[in-house]
């Protein structure tokens, strides 16, 4: 199990945030969204936080289709905020669609709609590289 | 609006011989394909059946498609990275109640093939309209892989291919397979070969 670091350690360079506390804290009220989670233990973080609900699109396999499948949601979806969580490889294999996404005008109306978390396995949330981390 | 106006040059290195310089203009692939105005048929047919979303990776053989739909105030065009992207996207139109449609040349197809088990796994109706390389009259040797596996490629994956060869069969054809798609919920790929759209000059 892991403990709970003291405030002061979290800027400490070894700090390490503990997912199934940080997932929740970001996400918020989640009924506010229509979520695609990647597969893996982001479907099991979100899942933790939202139960089995009818506004939740967990992928198990599909590599790669979270973040498009958020985007033909918020087009299909106008009037709603749709909330894409998944890995860094599952972004990754995929990171085209982030440029999909931000490139056409008429998108940058989704664009709000559409945030983006994503994160390692737990011992490699921060190594010096922010970029592990992106929430839009 | 994408510039069919612009003149393409490219050089040919002939392995025996100075490269050889050609100038196209891309009306010219455009022109063969707007003679008998069916790609305007078949843009209104997509629109009438509820099409709201295209995806597509810019492809000379769809350009009247793409052209429609960056000009439809009612249609999202979606530029794509890669052809992957689109059949994600139309997973996510269908989850938000949309009807979407991919469209790709024949060489795109093998960059979907994992992706479709997101449409088989899930059972999500798909529809892609493919431009065909690598088929009748075509002179790039590049396009032959992919040309030639696209049928084998799409029948492993659970997509129907649909061949088109006469401009005359178009809208039936597609008719047809937006009833397969958006009424039975199958994946359907329709084929528009090359003795339809013309060989490509490059």
């Amino acid at each position: 199990m892991a403990r709970k670091p003291p405030l002061s350690a979290i800027a400490s360079p070894n700090a390490v945030l503990e997912r199934s506390e940080v997932v929740p804290a970001l996400i918020g009220r989640h009924e506010h969204f229509l979520i695609i989670s990647g597969l893996g233990g982001t479907a099991c973080d979100v899942g933790a936080v939202t139960g089995d609900r009818a506004h939740v699109y967990s992928l198990a396999g599909a590599m790669g289709a979270a973040c498009m499948m958020g985007l033909g949601l918020a087009l299909a979806r106008a009037q709603k905020r749709v909330l894409v969580v998944t890995g860094d490889g599952e972004l990754l294999m995929n990171i085209g669609a982030l440029a999909s996404i931000a490139v056409d005008f008429r998108v940058a109306e989704a664009v709000d709609s559409v945030q983006v978390i994503y994160g390692a396995i737990p011992k490699k949330l921060f190594k010096n590289n922010p970029t592990y981390w992106a929430v839009r | 609006m994408p510039d069919h106006e612009a003149v393409l040059h490219y050089g040919v290195l002939a392995p025996a011989g100075a490269p050889e310089r050609i100038d196209l203009k891309m009306d010219a692939v455009v022109e063969a394909q707007s003679a008998t105005g069916w790609q305007h048929d078949l843009y209104d047919l997509l629109r009438r059946n509820g099409i709201t979303q295209i995806a597509y990776v810019p492809d000379a053989g769809h350009s009247i498609l793409i052209d429609r739909s960056l000009s439809d105030p009612d249609v999202h065009s979606i530029p794509l990275t890669t052809e992957e992207e689109g059949v994600a996207l139309i997973a996510g139109a269908d989850l938000g109640g949309a009807r979407a449609v991919l469209l790709m040349q024949s060489s795109g197809v093998g960059n979907c093939i994992n992706m479709l088990s997101l449409i088989k796994g899930a059972r999500f109706p798909f529809l892609t309209l493919v431009s065909m390389r690598g088929d009748f009259g075509e002179g790039n040797p590049w396009q032959f892989p992919m040309g030639q596996a696209t049928e084998a490629v799409l029948a492993a994956m659970g997509v129907i291919c649909m061949r088109i060869e006469h401009p005359a069969d178009v809208i039936s054809t597609v008719n047809a397979a937006l009833t397969m798609v958006f009424k039975s919920g199958q994946a359907v790929a329709v084929l528009l070969t090359q003795r339809l759209i013309g060989a490509k000059p490059f």
